[in-house]
């Protein structure tokens, strides 16, 4: 009788922590390309991920080779893009107008740009956490092997582990060989760090911006088209 | 009379000089004030059933501006009505006025000089929906896609907006997301505190979107504007995207003891199908009748889009065109147009009819009733510009009236207005000037035909300047577009604008110049004022890391210039203060504002009883303003508080001791407090109290004669809704009920106006109250639209032995 309330209990619990995780979006796919998939269980469902897919707590996203997308959370705008050949899991927790945002890469590679937090955003890999408060940084996991983080802008971010922690900045590296070593700091070696490729669409396009006063400025872009990822 | 009367109070309490028009028992009543974020609700009712009014305007403006812009008023049976938003306004005071097209003329409400006697209501200072202080409205609102980096194709498309809120809390807003022009609200999807807008294909090219938030009052919020592109490369989806909403009104009501139902629909449609915009709107009247001017309207665009900026269009039916406000602005057109837009040159071909053909009557005593004649109106402009740096556009427009269209009527008309119009716009839009000179040309009696020598003969044409006359005779005589008949008037008249805008160092200065003769006559703009001529100088001005704001104004102009000693000078200036300290603390904004008007009379101090039809002016007005509003939560209320006060004083140099019963002298005090309360759950509640003191007329002191009215008006407002939350069909229902009490008390000097100069023979005491209720519901439903019902119950009292109702029903289903 008690192992039975114990395991109504047990499942209770999870069911409401996992409707509490599950219940609304946190965020949602601005951009994908090639073979990106979404599932909420190891085992469970596969389906394709493409612009204005919403994710919710939980969420698995796998891209492939030559694929890649990119979220938004939708409490701050804060940004992830994942690059190809990786694993990882989206979890967030809302805190009234907040959500707490955990990444956990599996393996591969991806580009956090994180608006300034209230509620805390963390990039976990199997070696160690990186807790960031408003920057923008990679974050590359090895196969059963380090991570390694490269700071692009702002900082500094903090890598712990269970040996220590370390702090990284922009024009840094933090490797972590292993959950039992330390993070190393260094400055970042010519063209060691990831680079978006080329991704993007193509065209040459303007924006129109106008503010209160009715000032016009116009942004001009020029992009160009080439698939070799 | 009655309601003559009891708006009168309302028409002394805004500001001067106007009666009832003959044509039309107008009902206004001037709000109070409105805190800036809000919309401004203005109604206007016409009790008056001959004369149909298919056309009505709104123009408004903040006090001290040059220019009026301009809204169509929307229809429901005699209730005109028009939502203005103010978000984008200075605190102080809006001036407005009406414009009503009838069967051949404009009325204006106020009659007499609008421009110049409009209504007043006070713009309040608000400390959290300033837009100074947060562009677009208070609520952040977080653009997730598009990105800005990005060009995005037509399958890919998807607009994903979040409000950074507790997903809790999104069920007491609204949404609403306008996507070039056209309206996509029901379209939106809402989970949490995400809303996504994924239409099945939308066309290449360039996009401006408009998203806003409304709370549960109707307030915007919140607001985003934003621009996209679209790639141009062709969709793989061939669907067609549409739009389309049904809508019908029903309203009966019982005025002035006469009953009367109206009913009013149509439905308007837009659709795109890959390089294709089409447009259509059919409304139809139960007003429609064979002997007024056109109530229902049908009318249809079809637009080729080559690229973004590049597009060839097609309109038919029923459809305006602006071009210059000197020239065709707002004028609606039975006909076609066609037209190029591009980036280097526009072209537009209008050409169509503007007034229907409607017969007059014989009275057999050698005495008729004018009847309308049918107007044919042709306008072209094309236009040479680089982007949009530079514009510079030449236009023709021509209106002729159809003697043979019908057997009754008055002399038919014709005018022909040329002129051209120059834009610059440098340096981020921080530069802007727009030059407009036109000259236009008429005739008052288009029928038969006069020979050259006749008519030179007429207008005394000197040999010099013969030949060139001549041309112009050839001109008219080989195009069409003046008759050469008797009723030609060979003279132009002129019509200029010049405007330079300047936003630097924090400021936005404009500077206006424009002179529109009296005779200047464009059939494209009925509603042009004339006869005037001047300057008007604005500045606006952001001080204190945008805490502080001045709008400085002064303008010198003169008005009735071409009546003689009846040109009025006029020198307008003022200021409006507005200080918003912290999102936390209220907004105060004062106002002040002088206005000194002296014609040529009173300039030759012409003693009055000697000008008949003129009237003498030397009048100094004032007005000064202040109001604030605070924002407030307490517990889990929010509250909005608002406190306005403003005096107003005419002195007038001129109507005095014998005169002093046509005097236009007035003082008044206006007081309002008002709260309004959201609850945490769905119901607002709102209560407002205002009470006027005014005194209308001048004594004379050489007979120790009180000519002056008193009246004292105290106004009690309460208001409440409540909306129940997926109530039936997953609809939400929001009822509503509101009371107002007004309790008026005036004494006024009755008059004996039989000897030369009129003696006071007693007086007038009215002490009367008037109750308003309403009460109603609005239930809206995503799939089933929306299905509105209100009924107004507007009780005289004792004064008045009888009580208005109104009922009204709506329904609109958007698909």
């Amino acid at each position: 009788m008690k192992i039975k309330s114990f395991i109504i209990t047990i499942a209770l619990t999870l069911l409401i922590f996992s409707l509490s995780f599950a219940k609304d979006p946190i965020a949602v796919i601005t951009k994908s390309k090639g073979n990106v998939t979404i599932q909420y269980e190891k085992d469970g469902k596969r389906e394709d991920v493409k612009r204005g897919t919403k994710l919710y707590s939980g969420a698995i996203l796998v891209a492939k080779e030559k694929s890649y997308a990119a979220m938004l959370f939708v409490d701050d705008r804060s940004m992830v893009r994942i690059r190809p050949n990786s694993i990882l899991t989206v979890n967030g927790k809302r805190e009234k107008n907040t959500i707490a945002k955990n990444i956990s890469l599996e393996v591969g590679t991806i580009f956090a740009q994180i608006t300034k937090q209230k509620s805390g955003f963390q990039v976990t890999t199997p070696t160690s956490v990186a807790s960031v408060k408003g920057t923008s940084f990679w974050t590359k996991q090895i196969f059963k092997a380090g991570t390694y983080f490269y700071g692009e802008e702002g900082g500094p971010t903090e890598v712990s582990n269970e040996a220590g922690s370390a702090l990284f900045k922009e024009g840094e590296t933090c490797y972590v060989e292993s959950k039992e070593h330390k993070p190393i700091v260094r400055k970042t070696k010519s063209g060691e760090k990831p680079s978006f490729g080329d991704e993007d669409s193509t065209d040459e396009f303007k924006i129109e911006f106008e503010n209160e006063q009715g000032d016009i400025k116009t942004l001009k872009f020029k992009t160009r088209v080439k698939n070799n990822e | 009379m009655r309601k003559v009367f009891l708006f009168s109070i309302y028409l002394m309490f805004c500001s001067s000089l106007f009666s009832s028009s003959s044509y039309f028992d107008i009902d206004h009543q001037v709000p109070e004030q409105v805190i800036i974020g809000e919309t401004l609700n203005l109604e206007v009712s016409n009790l008056n059933t001959t004369q149909a009014i298919y056309d009505a305007r709104v123009f408004y403006k903040n006090q001290g501006m040059a220019e009026y812009k301009s809204i169509k008023m929307q229809q429901k049976g005699y209730i005109f009505s028009a939502n203005i938003s103010t978000s984008k306004m200075e605190a102080g005071e809006l001036e407005y006025y009406f414009a009503f097209q009838t069967v051949g003329s404009i009325n204006y409400y106020p009659e007499q000089s609008p421009e110049l006697n409009p209504f007043h209501v006070s713009l309040l200072a608000s400390n959290s929906s300033s837009t100074q202080q947060e562009p677009g409205g208070g609520m952040d609102i977080l653009l997730l896609s598009p990105e800005l980096d990005e060009i995005i194709s037509p399958d890919d498309f998807i607009i994903a907006i979040s409000i950074p809120i507790s997903p809790d809390e999104m069920s007491s807003y609204r949404f609403s997301l306008l996507l070039s022009g056209i309206d996509q609200s029901d379209l939106l999807e809402q989970e949490g505190n995400l809303i996504m807008f994924s239409p099945k294909m939308i066309r290449g090219g360039l996009h401006n979107a408009e998203f806003k938030v409304f709370d549960q009052n109707n307030q915007v919020v919140g607001e985003k504007s934003f621009s996209f592109q679209v790639s141009a490369a062709p969709s793989m989806n061939k669907g067609l995207n549409t739009r389309t909403s049904v809508f019908a009104d029903n309203r009966y009501h019982s005025i002035s003891e006469s009953s009367e139902n109206l009913f009013r629909g149509g439905l308007s449609h837009t659709s795109s199908y890959q390089k294709f915009d089409f447009q259509a709107l059919i409304l139809v009247s139960s007003e429609e009748s064979y002997d007024r001017q056109p109530v229902n309207q049908y009318g249809g665009q079809l637009r080729y889009n080559f690229t973004p900026t590049m597009n060839l269009y097609l309109k038919g039916g029923d459809f305006s065109t602006n071009y210059d406000q000197l020239v065709f602005w707002e004028k609606r057109v039975r006909g076609i147009g066609v037209g190029y837009n591009s980036k280097f040159f526009d072209l537009d071909f209008t050409y169509g009819q503007t007034k229907k053909a409607v017969e007059g009557e014989s009275k057999g005593d050698s005495s008729q009733i004018n009847g309308t004649y049918k107007q044919s109106f042709m306008a072209i402009q094309p236009t040479f510009k680089y982007a949009d740096y530079f514009s510079w556009g030449f236009n023709l427009v021509n209106g002729k009236d159809d003697p043979n269209s019908i057997q009754f009527g008055g002399n038919p008309k014709e005018a022909l207005v040329l002129g051209t119009t120059i834009g610059l716009n440098l340096h981020s839009n921080r530069i802007q000037f727009l030059g407009s000179v036109q000259a236009s040309m008429k005739n008052e009696d288009a029928v038969g035909k006069v020979d050259f020598d006749t008519l030179a003969d007429r207008y005394d044409i000197n040999e010099d300047d013969r030949d060139a006359a001549e041309t112009l005779y050839n001109f008219f005589d080989n195009t069409g577009f003046l008759t050469l008949s008797q009723g030609l008037s060979p003279f132009p008249s002129v019509a200029m604008r010049f405007q330079t805008q300047l936003k630097y160092l924090n400021q936005v200065f404009q500077f206006t110049y424009k002179n529109i003769e009296a005779e200047y006559t464009t059939p494209g703009n009925p509603y042009l004022m004339k006869d005037v001529r001047g300057f008007y100088i604005n500045d606006k001005i952001r001080l204190v890391s945008n805490q502080l704001f001045m709008n400085i104004y002064f303008n010198s102009y003169e008005d009735r210039i071409s009546q003689g000693n009846g040109k009025t000078d006029n020198a307008q200036y003022g200021a409006t203060i507005s200080y918003y300290p912290h999102k936390n603390l209220p907004g105060v904004s004062i106002t002040y504002g002088k206005h000194n008007r002296e014609n040529g009379f009173a300039k030759e101090s012409i003693v009055p009883d000697t000008t008949f039809f003129q009237r003498i002016e030397d009048t100094e007005t004032q007005r000064i303003n202040f109001s604030t509003s605070y924002k407030f939560t307490t517990g889990n209320i929010k509250n909005n508080a608002t406190i306005g006060y403003s005096n107003y004083s005419r002195d007038d140099n001129v109507y005095k001791d014998l005169f002093a019963y046509k005097s236009s002298q007035s003082k008044f005090n206006i007081f309002t407090i008002g709260i309004r309360n959201q609850f945490s759950f769905p119901l607002i509640t709102k209560i407002s109290f205002s009470t006027t003191s005014s005194i209308y007329g001048k004594v004379d002191e050489s007979r120790n004669l009180d000519f002056r009215t008193d009246s004292d008006i105290g106004k009690i407002n309460l208001g409440l809704s409540y909306k129940f939350h997926k109530i039936y069909l997953n609809g939400d229902l929001t009822p509503f009920f509101d009371f107002s009490h007004q309790s008026i008390k005036t004494a006024r000097p009755e008059v004996n106006y039989k000897p030369t100069y009129p003696e006071i023979t007693g007086q007038t005491e009215l002490d009367y109250s008037r109750l308003n209720y309403s009460f109603g519901f609005n239930f809206q439903t995503t799939q089933y639209g929306v299905f509105t019902f209100r009924f107004d119950f507007i009780d005289y009292g004792e004064a008045y032995g009888w009580s208005d109702s109104i009922l009204s029903t709506g329904y609109e289903f958007n698909f």
